[in-house]
Order: structure tokens, then C-alpha cells, then sequence
């Protein structure tokens, strides 16, 4: 099973969103990363079949996926980033409607909705209103549509926003146990999720794709490049100003610095081992990250 | 693959690959097992319902509201025929609010943002939009079948049943064509577009009833009848794109 995208652009007057992005995902969890307005959520949309691209295709299994039409969304599952919901609906309801929407015939509904609100833990609610849930309980229900055709293809647009930690552990979990022999793409600049569960991840950045790899192979990029340094109040500021500083921590009448630069910050620094978040900060921390992209 | 062309090439393959060491009874187990592993290796595709299907089950979650709005304007277009004692002539103008009826329903997706959930799904927007235009038909048949039925009682003319039912279809499927248009055509708006459009066309028509009298007498018939055929060729052209799009697997409407 292959998804695949060549030289996939969006553009929006003289705006490009995505700038010629080009992948090939096997099966696997592949986590998109890249700050607000960086193209993810318009990328997925392209992929989903439901935002036509200015340029480019989207290949599944080698076929053009807007040529596959019910076909490809027979095997789509897909969580967009701020989803509504028909408040009046139960959670079983607002299944049974998506279910009817993707063809899944009644009593094969029932059994995998009660299953599906199990394993996102809204069984105890499931007669309650949508409306009534939080804001996690909105994103699980959210979650379990995705599910419902068990779909090959998962594409989830900022999943674990608004989840609280156990929530997200949870959600990661399920993904991780989901993914198998599956595609999953989840976008979020939540790097830790990312961390805990992506086979690959892609970084992109003002519409394009500068980094894929594995999260070692994308640390490694980062390497070299983050320093601590203990410094006093006043000059921490200043730091802060000059540098992109990646975490700071009171440590008596100091503040040790956490700082990401591509050369020794001060004579009096510590090279640190890097982590994705690091390599993140590094190329969208500050103004000048602008200038980083995959040739620095 | 077949059971048989599996058996075939495997053991093209393996005489090939060593033709003196086969042992046919062996060969034959593990054609066995291998055609075994193939079989349960084919994913066994999901049952899945089809358009018809799919409309029953639009019914319980499409249908049910739509009725309830169409009884509504229902109740209340009796209402008003009843104070007013309406002559046939104003029929044209409660016509619109029959296309206005199924609206909430048609534009509760993009009203709620439900818009791109729906759009992944098996059935295509075109389709759920085919499915609620067939559901709100048979309501306004219903609808438009009794306030027919209520005027001709009421008037006593039976007679003119038939202008009557030229009066209810040509300003229905101006504003269904309208309708129609607004959500294909129009990316922003296309809900307060119509519902504008809707209201204007009951105003309209209204005006046209006491501005122009004469349209409403029977030597007018022949104009009614001409634009009764030009708006339902526009409206089967406009079910012929909904069709086409549904099947070509294109996207209708707006949805991002």
C-alpha cells in the first residue's frame, strides 16, 4: 500500500500555501509537523480529495485519487482541525449518521460503534447529547468517526488539541495500535506526540516539505546546534533578545539556558544532546529561522 | 488470482528452479498451503450500501426534519390562504417558502461545519444533496398537493386546477433552479444568498399578482406552460449535473 504525492501545490492568488511538496508514504505513522500557516492543514485537505490542488497528484496505489473518487474515500479516514458536530445528535446518533455517510450498513454500525466508543472511552455517554461533551470528548467522538470504516488511509488534522495529557497518552496508544499495516498522517505542533509515536516525520515550513526522516535522523540535524549556559537574570533577558532559547530554568540567583545556534553561543557554554524539539525551535524559533531550511 | 493459475505458475516456478528434485506429492502440499495463505491474504472488502441504501437511511436523519419543515410552512401558508382567502393568483407567492422548507437541512453541514467530514465519507456531496432533493419532493408533493386541494375547495373551481398547478411549479422551480445555482456556483454566502433570494421571489411574486392581473386569467395559460417547460429543462439540467458529479466522484458544493 503507497500514498504518494508529486510536486503538490496550492495556491491561492499570489499566496502558495504548499509549494511543491513531494512523498511517498508506506504504511506507517508519519507525524507532519510545522508551525501555524506552514501549509499542513491545507496539504491533508489536498490529500483528503476535498481541496483540488493548483498542481500536482495524489497517487494511491498508483492511482490518481480523484479518478478513485468513492473508492478512495471508501478507504479515508479523516479528523479535520476544527470539526462541528450536530449538537442535538447523541455520540451513538452522530455515529450512525457518519456510518450511513460512509455506506457501513446497520447492523455492522451498531456492532463497531459500541466497539469504537469503548476504545475512546465515551461508552458511558453514549446516549448523552454531543453537545453536552467537553472539548476532549468532542475530539474523541471526532476520533471514532475517523475509525469507522477502518479506514487504510488515516489522516488526522491536529488530533490531541484540546486532549489533556492522560487523553493524549490514550490517543497515542490507539494510534500506535491502529497503525499496523495502515497509513496514518497526523499534523500537530505538539512535538511531543509526534516524538512518541511517528515512524517518520515531515517538517514543513511556509508551504514546503524541508525535512523527512525518522525522529534520529531529524535529531541529528539538530546536533552540534544546542547549548546550556548559566547566566544572571539580566543577561538571560538579553539573551533571549539575541538568541532563540529553547527552555530556561532558575537554578538559585542563575538561569541556566537552553539555546539553539550553530556556533558556541559564549566561551562558557555546554553542548547538549539535541531533541525534536529542539530541531523545531531551530527552524521556526525566531525571524531568523526564516532563512533555515533543508540546506542548512 | 484464480486457485488454478496460482497452481500453475508455482509449479512452472519451482520445476524451473530445480526439476530434478521435486517430489510431486510435496510440490502438491505446498501448492496447497500456499494457495491457502493467498486466500486468506485477500481482503475481503467491506460491505457497503449503495445509493438506495443510503437514502433509506438518509430518510431517518434527512427525511424526518425535512418533513417537520415542510409541515410547518405547511401549517402556516393554510393559515395564511385561510385569513386571506387567497385567490389563485396569489399561490405563486407561497410557493418559494416550499424550497425554503428543506434549506435547513441542506445547508445544516456547512452551518455546523460538518462540511469536510461529510466530504470524505463513501457518499459523495452530490449524492446526500440528490438524496435530500428526492426527500424534499416527495414532502412537497405532499404540501403542494394539499394547498391545491384546500384552494380548490375553497374557490369552488376545479376548473381551474390546472393553471393552479402551473402557478405552484413555475416560481418552485425558478428558486429551485436558484437554489441550485447558488450552491454550485457560489464558494462564501451561498446560504444567505438563497434565503435572500428565496424571500425576494415570494415579494415577487406577490407584486406580479396585483401588478400584472391579466397573467393570472386563463388566456394566460399559454405563457405559464412555456415558462413551466423552459425552468423544468433548467432544473433536469441542473439534477443531470448533480448526477454526473456524484458519479464522476467530483466534489459539489462548498466545502472548504
Amino acid at each position: 500500500m503507497e500514498l504518494s504525492f508529486d510536486r503538490l501545490t496550492k495556491q491561492y492568488g499570489s499566496k502558495i500555501a504548499v509549494d511543491r511538496v513531494s512523498a511517498v508514504l508506506k504504511p506507517g505513522v508519519y507525524g507532519l509537523l510545522g508551525e501555524n500557516g506552514a501549509g499542513k492543514t491545507t496539504l491533508m485537505r489536498m490529500l483528503c480529495a476535498i481541496l483540488e490542488a493548483t498542481s500536482g497528484e495524489v497517487f494511491f496505489n498508483g492511482e490518481e485519487i480523484t479518478a478513485m473518487g468513492a473508492a478512495y474515500r471508501n478507504i479515508l479516514g479523516y479528523l479535520p482541525q476544527d470539526f462541528g458536530y450536530y449538537p442535538n445528535y447523541t455520540a451513538t446518533e452522530f455515529l450512525r449518521y457518519i456510518a450511513a455517510l460512509k455506506g457501513i450498513p446497520g447492523n455492522i454500525a451498531k456492532k463497531r460503534i459500541r466497539e469504537l466508543l469503548e476504545i475512546v472511552g465515551l461508552d458511558h455517554v453514549a446516549s448523552k447529547k454531543v453537545k453536552t461533551f467537553s472539548g476532549g470528548m468532542k475530539q474523541r467522538v471526532g476520533i471514532a468517526q475517523a475509525l469507522l470504516n477502518n479506514p487504510q488511509v488515516l489522516i488526522l488534522d491536529e488530533p490531541t488539541a484540546g486532549l489533556d495529557p492522560k487523553e493524549r497518552v490514550r490517543l497515542r496508544n490507539l494510534l500506535a495500535d491502529y497503525a499496523g499495516n495502515k497509513i496514518v498522517i497526523l499534523s500537530t505542533h505538539i512535538v511531543p506526540d509526534i516524538e512518541a509515536i511517528a515512524d517518520e516525520v515531515l517538517l514543513m515550513k511556509s508551504g514546503k516539505l524541508i525535512l523527512q526522516g525518522t525522529v534520529p535522523q531529524l535529531v541529528q540535524k539538530a546536533d552540534g546546534k544546542v547549548w546550556e549556559l548559566s547566566v544572571s537574570e539580566k543577561e538571560a533577558r538579553r539573551w533571549e533578545t539575541e538568541t532563540t532559547v529553547a527552555n530556561f530554568r532558575h537554578e538559585g540567583s542563575q538561569v541556566v539556558l537552553r539555546i539553539l545556534s550553530d556556533t558556541k553561543p559564549a566561551e562558557y557554554a555546554i553542548p547538549c544532546e539535541a531533541t525534536l524539539e529542539d530541531l523545531y525551535l531551530y527552524y521556526f524559533g525566531t525571524t531568523e529561522g526564516a532563512d533555515k531550511d533543508e540546506n542548512s | 488470482m484464480k486457485d488454478r493459475e496460482l497452481k500453475w505458475r508455482m509449479s512452472q516456478f519451482i520445476q524451473k528452479e530445480r526439476p530434478a528434485q521435486v517430489d510431486p506429492a510435496k510440490l502438491e502440499e505446498t501448492i496447497q498451503k500456499c494457495i491457502q495463505i493467498v486466500r486468506n491474504q485477500n481482503v475481503q472488502e467491506e460491505e457497503r450500501l449503495c445509493f438506495w441504501g443510503y437514502l433509506s437511511a438518509a430518510f431517518r436523519f434527512d427525511g424526518i426534519p425535512i418533513l417537520g419543515c415542510h409541515a410547518v410552512i405547511f401549517l402556516i401558508v393554510c393559515f395564511v390562504v385561510g385569513i386571506l382567502a387567497c385567490e389563485p393568483k396569489n399561490i405563486p407567492m407561497f410557493m418559494p417558502l416550499f424550497v425554503l422548507a428543506p434549506m435547513p437541512v441542506i445547508f445544516r453541514g456547512q452551518y455546523y461545519g460538518m462540511n469536510e467530514i461529510e466530504a470524505v465519507t463513501r457518499t459523495s456531496g452530490a449524492q446526500m444533496m440528490l438524496a435530500r432533493l428526492i426527500l424534499a419532493g416527495a414532502a412537497n408533493l405532499l404540501c403542494i398537493t394539499g394547498l391545491l386541494s384546500i384552494e380548490v375547495y375553497r374557490q369552488n373551481a376545479g376548473k381551474e386546477l390546472g393553471q393552479m398547478i402551473l402557478y405552484c411549479m413555475v416560481p418552485y422551480l425558478i428558486c429551485m433552479i436558484l437554489m441550485l445555482r447558488v450552491i454550485r456556483l457560489r464558494k462564501r454566502n451561498n446560504m444567505a444568498v438563497s434565503t435572500t433570494g428565496i424571500f425576494g421571489a415570494c415579494v415577487f411574486w406577490g407584486w406580479l399578482a396585483k401588478a400584472i392581473p391579466w397573467l393570472y386569467q386563463a388566456s394566460a395559460v399559454g405563457i405559464w406552460m412555456a415558462a413551466a417547460l423552459m425552468f423544468a429543462a433548467f432544473f433536469i439540467k441542473e439534477i443531470y449535473f448533480i448526477v454526473e458529479t456524484g458519479k464522476e466522484g467530483k466534489m459539489y458544493g462548498t466545502v472548504v
